[in-house]
Protein backbone atom coordinates (compact mmCIF):
# COMPACT_ATOMS: atom_id res chain seq x y z
CA UNK A 1 0.00 0.00 0.00
CA UNK A 2 0.99 3.38 -1.22
CA UNK A 3 1.63 6.11 1.79
CA UNK A 4 0.67 9.63 1.24
CA UNK A 5 4.32 10.62 1.01
CA UNK A 6 4.49 7.77 -1.67
CA UNK A 7 1.78 9.99 -3.55
CA UNK A 8 3.58 13.21 -2.92
CA UNK A 9 6.58 11.91 -4.07
CA UNK A 10 5.18 10.43 -7.28
CA UNK A 11 3.13 14.12 -7.62
CA UNK A 12 6.60 15.68 -6.91
CA UNK A 13 8.20 13.91 -9.67
CA UNK A 14 5.43 15.02 -12.28
CA UNK A 15 5.73 18.44 -11.38
CA UNK A 16 9.48 19.12 -11.23
CA UNK A 17 10.14 17.30 -14.54
CA UNK A 18 7.56 20.00 -16.09
CA UNK A 19 9.44 22.71 -14.06
CA UNK A 20 12.72 21.24 -15.86
CA UNK A 21 10.91 20.69 -19.43
CA UNK A 22 9.60 23.83 -19.58
CA UNK A 23 12.72 26.03 -18.38
CA UNK A 24 14.69 24.47 -21.59
CA UNK A 25 11.80 24.75 -23.52
CA UNK A 26 11.60 28.01 -22.62
CA UNK A 27 15.22 29.17 -22.96
CA UNK A 28 15.08 27.36 -26.70
CA UNK A 29 12.44 28.81 -28.34
CA UNK A 30 10.21 32.06 -28.22
CA UNK A 31 7.56 31.19 -30.23
CA UNK A 32 4.57 29.75 -27.63
CA UNK A 33 3.09 27.17 -29.70
CA UNK A 34 6.72 25.74 -30.28
CA UNK A 35 7.38 26.26 -26.44
CA UNK A 36 4.35 24.21 -25.80
CA UNK A 37 5.10 21.15 -28.50
CA UNK A 38 8.67 20.85 -26.76
CA UNK A 39 7.97 21.23 -23.54
CA UNK A 40 5.32 18.36 -23.58
CA UNK A 41 7.74 16.33 -25.91
CA UNK A 42 10.43 16.76 -23.31
CA UNK A 43 8.31 16.18 -20.73
CA UNK A 44 6.59 13.32 -21.60
CA UNK A 45 10.05 10.77 -22.01
CA UNK A 46 11.32 12.31 -19.46
CA UNK A 47 8.63 10.61 -16.96
CA UNK A 48 8.57 7.64 -19.14
CA UNK A 49 12.71 7.43 -17.99
CA UNK A 50 11.78 7.74 -14.92
CA UNK A 51 8.73 5.44 -15.16
CA UNK A 52 11.32 2.58 -16.68
CA UNK A 53 13.42 3.39 -13.89
CA UNK A 54 11.00 2.89 -11.28
CA UNK A 55 10.06 -1.10 -13.42
CA UNK A 56 13.94 -1.62 -13.05
CA UNK A 57 14.20 -0.57 -9.27
CA UNK A 58 11.15 -2.29 -7.89
CA UNK A 59 12.43 -5.54 -9.86
CA UNK A 60 15.81 -5.43 -8.90
CA UNK A 61 14.24 -5.01 -5.28
CA UNK A 62 12.20 -8.21 -5.09
CA UNK A 63 15.61 -9.98 -6.54
CA UNK B 1 39.33 43.01 -31.51
CA UNK B 2 35.07 43.41 -31.32
CA UNK B 3 34.42 40.34 -29.36
CA UNK B 4 30.67 38.53 -28.99
CA UNK B 5 30.74 39.42 -25.64
CA UNK B 6 27.06 40.97 -24.03
CA UNK B 7 27.15 44.82 -23.42
CA UNK B 8 29.70 45.00 -20.31
CA UNK B 9 26.85 47.28 -16.97
CA UNK B 10 23.59 46.28 -18.60
CA UNK B 11 24.19 42.73 -19.20
CA UNK B 12 25.53 42.32 -15.96
CA UNK B 13 22.82 44.00 -14.01
CA UNK B 14 20.00 41.91 -15.93
CA UNK B 15 22.01 38.98 -14.77
CA UNK B 16 22.00 39.77 -11.40
CA UNK B 17 18.32 41.19 -11.18
CA UNK B 18 17.31 37.90 -12.47
CA UNK B 19 19.33 36.39 -10.24
CA UNK B 20 17.58 38.31 -7.04
CA UNK B 21 13.93 38.42 -8.40
CA UNK B 22 13.56 35.37 -11.11
CA UNK B 23 12.19 37.47 -14.27
CA UNK B 24 13.61 40.39 -13.29
CA UNK B 25 16.16 40.56 -15.81
CA UNK B 26 13.77 39.52 -18.67
CA UNK B 27 11.22 42.35 -17.34
CA UNK B 28 13.94 44.50 -17.96
CA UNK B 29 14.49 43.84 -21.35
CA UNK B 30 11.10 44.38 -22.14
CA UNK B 31 9.99 40.51 -22.60
CA UNK B 32 6.81 40.87 -19.89
CA UNK B 33 5.38 37.37 -20.39
CA UNK B 34 8.82 35.47 -20.13
CA UNK B 35 9.52 37.49 -17.29
CA UNK B 36 6.18 36.60 -16.08
CA UNK B 37 6.68 33.26 -17.22
CA UNK B 38 10.06 32.84 -15.16
CA UNK B 39 8.86 34.47 -11.70
CA UNK B 40 5.80 32.13 -11.58
CA UNK B 41 7.74 29.07 -12.27
CA UNK B 42 10.56 29.64 -9.91
CA UNK B 43 8.84 31.75 -7.09
CA UNK B 44 6.06 29.02 -7.30
CA UNK B 45 8.64 26.35 -6.91
CA UNK B 46 10.38 28.04 -4.22
CA UNK B 47 7.46 28.69 -2.34
CA UNK B 48 6.17 24.88 -2.94
CA UNK B 49 9.63 23.44 -1.52
CA UNK B 50 8.92 26.03 1.27
CA UNK B 51 5.22 24.82 2.50
CA UNK B 52 6.65 20.83 2.54
CA UNK B 53 8.88 22.36 5.79
CA UNK B 54 11.95 22.74 3.18
CA UNK B 55 14.48 25.59 3.49
CA UNK B 56 17.74 26.50 2.15
CA UNK B 57 19.99 23.86 3.80
CA UNK B 58 23.60 25.39 5.21
CA UNK B 59 26.41 23.40 4.12
CA UNK B 60 28.22 21.06 6.99
CA UNK B 61 31.51 20.96 7.55
CA UNK B 62 31.79 18.66 10.57
CA UNK B 63 32.96 15.23 9.05
CA UNK B 64 29.83 14.20 10.00
CA UNK B 65 28.26 14.13 5.99
CA UNK B 66 28.04 16.62 3.50
CA UNK B 67 31.10 18.02 2.52
CA UNK B 68 31.43 18.92 -1.08
CA UNK B 69 28.12 17.78 -2.15
CA UNK B 70 26.29 19.86 0.75
CA UNK B 71 28.52 22.84 -0.37
CA UNK B 72 27.31 22.15 -3.77
CA UNK B 73 24.10 21.69 -2.91
CA UNK B 74 23.73 24.96 -0.80
CA UNK B 75 25.21 26.87 -4.21
CA UNK B 76 22.55 25.66 -6.23
CA UNK B 77 19.81 26.24 -3.70
CA UNK B 78 20.92 29.85 -3.55
CA UNK B 79 19.57 30.18 -6.83
CA UNK B 80 16.48 31.52 -6.31
CA UNK B 81 18.19 35.08 -5.27
CA UNK B 82 16.14 36.94 -2.58
CA UNK B 83 13.67 33.90 -1.19
CA UNK B 84 17.42 31.96 -1.24
CA UNK B 85 18.45 34.58 1.02
CA UNK B 86 15.42 34.88 3.75
CA UNK B 87 15.23 31.07 3.78
CA UNK B 88 19.61 30.88 4.59
CA UNK B 89 18.92 34.03 6.80
CA UNK B 90 15.55 32.57 8.38
CA UNK B 91 17.43 28.91 9.01
CA UNK B 92 20.10 30.82 10.96
CA UNK B 93 18.03 33.31 12.89
CA UNK B 94 15.82 30.21 13.88
CA UNK B 95 18.78 28.51 15.47
CA UNK B 96 19.82 31.60 17.36
CA UNK B 97 16.31 32.44 18.51
CA UNK B 98 15.95 28.73 19.96
CA UNK B 99 19.34 28.80 21.68
CA UNK B 100 17.89 32.43 23.13
CA UNK B 101 14.59 31.09 24.01
CA UNK B 102 12.71 33.40 22.19
CA UNK B 103 9.48 32.60 19.62
CA UNK B 104 10.41 33.38 15.80
CA UNK B 105 7.31 35.07 13.78
CA UNK B 106 5.32 33.35 11.65
CA UNK B 107 6.99 34.09 8.67
CA UNK B 108 10.65 33.49 9.74
CA UNK B 109 8.87 29.91 10.86
CA UNK B 110 7.72 29.19 7.05
CA UNK B 111 10.81 30.46 5.39
CA UNK B 112 13.21 28.42 7.85
CA UNK B 113 11.09 24.79 7.07
CA UNK B 114 11.29 22.11 9.91
CA UNK B 115 14.16 19.77 9.39
CA UNK B 116 12.32 16.58 11.37
CA UNK B 117 9.37 16.94 9.22
CA UNK B 118 9.22 13.73 7.08
CA UNK B 119 9.27 15.95 3.77
CA UNK B 120 11.97 18.29 4.56
CA UNK B 121 14.23 16.87 2.14
CA UNK B 122 11.54 16.78 -0.59
CA UNK B 123 10.53 20.42 -0.09
CA UNK B 124 14.41 21.34 0.18
CA UNK B 125 14.88 19.57 -2.89
CA UNK B 126 12.08 21.47 -4.61
CA UNK B 127 14.31 24.84 -3.51
CA UNK B 128 16.95 23.03 -5.06
CA UNK B 129 15.32 22.56 -8.86
CA UNK B 130 13.86 26.53 -8.54
CA UNK B 131 17.46 27.63 -7.66
CA UNK B 132 19.30 25.44 -10.94
CA UNK B 133 16.49 26.51 -13.16
CA UNK B 134 17.12 30.17 -12.54
CA UNK B 135 20.79 29.20 -13.12
CA UNK B 136 19.72 28.59 -16.47
CA UNK B 137 17.69 31.34 -17.42
CA UNK B 138 20.80 33.47 -16.22
CA UNK B 139 23.18 31.85 -18.04
CA UNK B 140 20.21 31.64 -21.38
CA UNK B 141 20.36 35.20 -20.66
CA UNK B 142 23.87 35.31 -22.12
CA UNK B 143 22.71 33.38 -25.27
CA UNK B 144 20.20 36.16 -26.06
CA UNK B 145 21.58 39.22 -25.14
CA UNK B 146 25.41 39.33 -26.51
CA UNK B 147 25.99 41.69 -28.65
CA UNK B 148 27.79 42.56 -32.19
CA UNK B 149 30.29 44.57 -32.86
CA UNK B 150 28.23 47.40 -33.35
CA UNK B 151 26.66 47.16 -30.18
CA UNK B 152 22.74 45.15 -31.88
CA UNK B 153 21.95 42.25 -29.94
CA UNK B 154 22.33 38.97 -31.91
CA UNK B 155 18.87 37.40 -32.76
CA UNK B 156 19.98 33.53 -31.03
CA UNK B 157 18.70 31.25 -33.39
CA UNK B 158 19.14 27.38 -31.66
CA UNK B 159 19.60 24.39 -34.53
CA UNK B 160 15.78 23.51 -34.37
CA UNK B 161 14.99 26.82 -34.94
CA UNK B 162 17.32 27.15 -37.70
CA UNK B 163 15.95 23.65 -39.08
CA UNK B 164 12.53 24.72 -38.99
Amino acid sequence: MITHIGILNIISVVYLSFVVAFTFGLNEHDVPGKIVRVTIVRWVKLLLALLVISIVVRILGRI
Amino acid sequence: MPSNRPSGAGFVLDAVLNWLIPGAGYLRRGRYIRALLIFVLINGTFVAGLSLQGSVTPPIWDGSGGGIISMLTFIIQLGSGLFSGLSFFAVQGMRRMNALGFQPAPIVRFFSGWQPHATFELGSFYILVSGAMNYFFITNMYDRYRRDPLGRAIARKTARDKAS
